[in-house]
């Protein structure tokens, strides 16, 4: 890959910091220095110099979403987990022999898969996590309101504006004729 | 032989790292050990998930090495494969050596 030439690596060879957050708030302390060292190493001194600012904060931050799985793997708080998921699988179905819980460790063998499947399922899992706290049950709750009145606001405006310009269209036609 | 001694495909492409690398197996050298040699690209969540399977069923071992500036003062965790592992990977070479034994002719097949 050619080197970037807006590469400064007195300014920039640090990795994005909101993603850089993200992983410390989301790995456990077995290995969140390991995991976060490795990061910070691979891409000041590897992928910044090779890709260039842009493509490397962007392999950041897939690395912080696949490092996902790390979180489930090692979650300090096995049962807070087990709650979450209380309800939400079927545990009769072939399911029960991917999530299986082990002492100390939460959830041991969810099948995190590669590809789109891979990532539907942390997107699906986390949103069962953020789901399980009340504030930002709320938070969603909000969001979807806000979100539906703002659509509907914008879809009647618009519609009656674009009448009125459709009238006025035809009025100048007729006018024409 | 329970289950679980069976070893995955990434299960043994790691291992195989590890061994290669001797003294100097750690996150950073066993991914960029992989995607050489495989030519595939890998996450280092998918390979410290693995380092830690591979942990538990005690065919890795591991010690934490010391800071350095350019991990942003972070240790390094140095693995290294245990005398269990490398029975497991022994084992795994048989097992598709057998199960490859006599195919060549079949494969070369239009």
């Amino acid at each position: 890959m050619s080197q970037n030439c807006d590469w400064n690596p007195s300014i920039s060879a640090k990795p994005p910091e909101i993603a850089q957050r993200i992983l410390l708030f989301l790995l456990p302390d077995q290995v969140r220095d390991n995991v976060t060292g490795d990061l910070s190493e691979l891409y000041s001194a590897v992928i910044v110099p090779s890709c260039g600012i842009a493509r490397a904060r962007l392999w950041y931050w897939r690395q912080v979403v696949c490092s996902m799985r790390l979180f489930f793997r090692f979650r300090k708080n096995p049962q807070t987990a087990l709650k979450l998921w209380k309800g939400r699988i079927d545990m009769s179905k072939p399911m029960r022999d991917a999530v299986t819980l082990h002492p100390g460790i939460s959830m041991h063998h969810i099948p995190v898969g590669s590809g789109v499947a891979g990532f539907l399922f942390v997107f699906a899992t986390v949103f069962i996590f953020v789901v399980g706290i009340p504030a930002m049950r709320g938070l969603l709750v909000i969001t979807g309101i806000v979100g539906i009145l703002g659509s509907g606001l914008v879809l009647s405006w618009h519609k009656r504006h674009a009448l009125k310009i459709q009238s006025l269209h035809l009025h100048e036609e007729k006018q024409k004729r | 032989m329970g289950k679980g001694e069976y070893l995955g495909e990434f299960e043994q492409i790691v291992l195989l790292a590890v061994l290669r690398l001797g003294k100097n197996a750690y996150g950073v050298t066993i991914l960029e050990e992989i995607e050489q040699r495989t030519g595939r690209s890998v996450m280092i969540g998918a390979v410290y998930a693995t380092l830690d399977r591979l942990e538990i069923k005690r065919y890795i071992s591991s010690r934490v090495g010391s800071p350095t500036p350019e991990r942003g003062g972070r240790a390094k965790r140095f693995f290294r494969v245990t005398a269990q592992g490398s029975v497991a990977l022994e084992r795994s070479r048989k097992i598709l050596q057998n199960m490859w034994a006599g195919l060549n002719p079949v494969l070369e097949e239009p």
